[in-house]
């Protein structure tokens, strides 16, 4: 490939990457403000939030009300005595719920009822902010497990 | 030699294979420590391994690393993810191959030829993470019986600030890409 040709196929991926990149941040931050607004259009925000505990014991905190622009974490801190470590970039990382921590492939996850059934939300629980009359679920389970079991 | 195999020296050489064995061990411990989210060194070792042994070495480092991140990642099982995570990266290591070829011997770390790393670096890492979240779409699809187009836009545009993490710091890196591979080839001629 001559130098030429060369250049003109790299400032072209150059100018290719930065177009690419720039939509798909264009649309999360589009995305982003338009789930905080709508999510913020009432003072305050009903939630139902389960606890699964692994050994059977799973207890719902059902309709608790939070300010809203409150946050996941913020609203089980609110039923739950909750441990965490906050990971730079990524958030708050959930040790223990209720002095039951993490431990060998046995994890914390967080669940979310969806039209989809539930669903698995790939964010930190502190950084996502909860919105009216969701159903979150916390799930002491076993992550070594493909596909991750969904909540029963 | 008259019968040329892939052990004979025109392909490998022991200092090469411990190389090549090291660097794959390297890239697997580095996959395996926590570490900041989309901040990795395989691709860098994977295009540079490509420049240096050729594009199916580089192919094979990168698939084999992500094949082993796969199982015993920190971040958990990647599952259906696994085949795009390893094509991705198998991606990155052959192209690192084809742009050995093209650089002159003699002049492998020039300026130029930096910038022309970077480039395809931030280019290869935008692949990966198109291919990689096409990946974990095919996964939230089958699973949630969403569209695979809805599943897709929605993890692309979610996943948008990890992309930009990913591309940005891979600039970073493979400014040394180039100097990286000079430094290989010494010690394996």
């Amino acid at each position: 490939m001559s130098i030429k040709k060369k250049t003109y196929v790299l400032t072209v991926l150059a100018f290719l990457v930065w177009g690419i990149l720039a939509s798909l941040l264009a649309g999360y931050y589009y995305y982003s403000y338009g789930d905080v607004l709508s999510k913020t259009q009432k003072p305050i925000v009903t939630v139902n939030i389960g606890v699964n505990y692994g050994n059977g014991t799973v207890i719902w905190h059902n309709g608790t009300t939070v300010m809203s622009g409150g946050t996941l974490l913020n609203v089980t801190m609110l039923v739950a005595d909750v441990k965490y470590t906050l990971w730079p970039g990524a958030g708050a990382f959930v040790d223990s719920i209720d002095d039951l921590a993490n431990s060998g492939s046995y994890y914390w996850m967080w669940w979310m009822y969806t039209a989809f059934g539930w669903s698995q939300v790939q964010v930190a629980c502190d950084r996502y902010i909860i919105g009216d009359n969701e159903t979150y679920y916390w799930y002491y389970e076993d992550t070594s497990i493909t596909p991750l079991p969904s909540p029963p | 030699m008259d019968n040329p195999t892939i052990y004979n020296d025109a392909y490998m050489n022991t200092r090469r294979i411990a190389l090549l064995s090291i660097l794959t061990a390297l890239s697997v411990a580095i996959q395996l420590a926590p570490r900041f989210p989309s901040v990795e060194s395989t691709s860098l070792i994977s295009f540079t391994v490509g420049v240096v042994f050729g594009s199916w070495t580089g192919a094979f480092l990168g698939a084999l690393v992500m094949f082993a991140n796969s199982y015993l990642s920190f971040w958990g099982l990647a599952g259906l993810n696994m085949p795009f995570q390893m094509v991705g990266m198998g991606i990155i290591g052959l192209v690192g191959g084809l742009y050995g070829k093209t650089i002159q011997k003699g002049e492998i770390v020039s300026k130029r030829n930096i910038i022309e790393a970077v480039i395809l670096g931030a280019f290869l890492t935008l692949i990966y993470d198109i291919l990689t979240n096409f990946g974990f779409a095919v996964q939230l699809s089958l699973f949630t019986g969403a569209s695979l187009w809805l599943a897709f836009v929605g993890v692309l545009i979610t996943g948008a600030v990890f992309a930009f993490i990913h591309v940005a710091s891979n600039v970073f890196l493979f400014m040394v890409a180039i100097p990286l591979a000079k430094i290989m080839r010494q010690l394996t001629r």
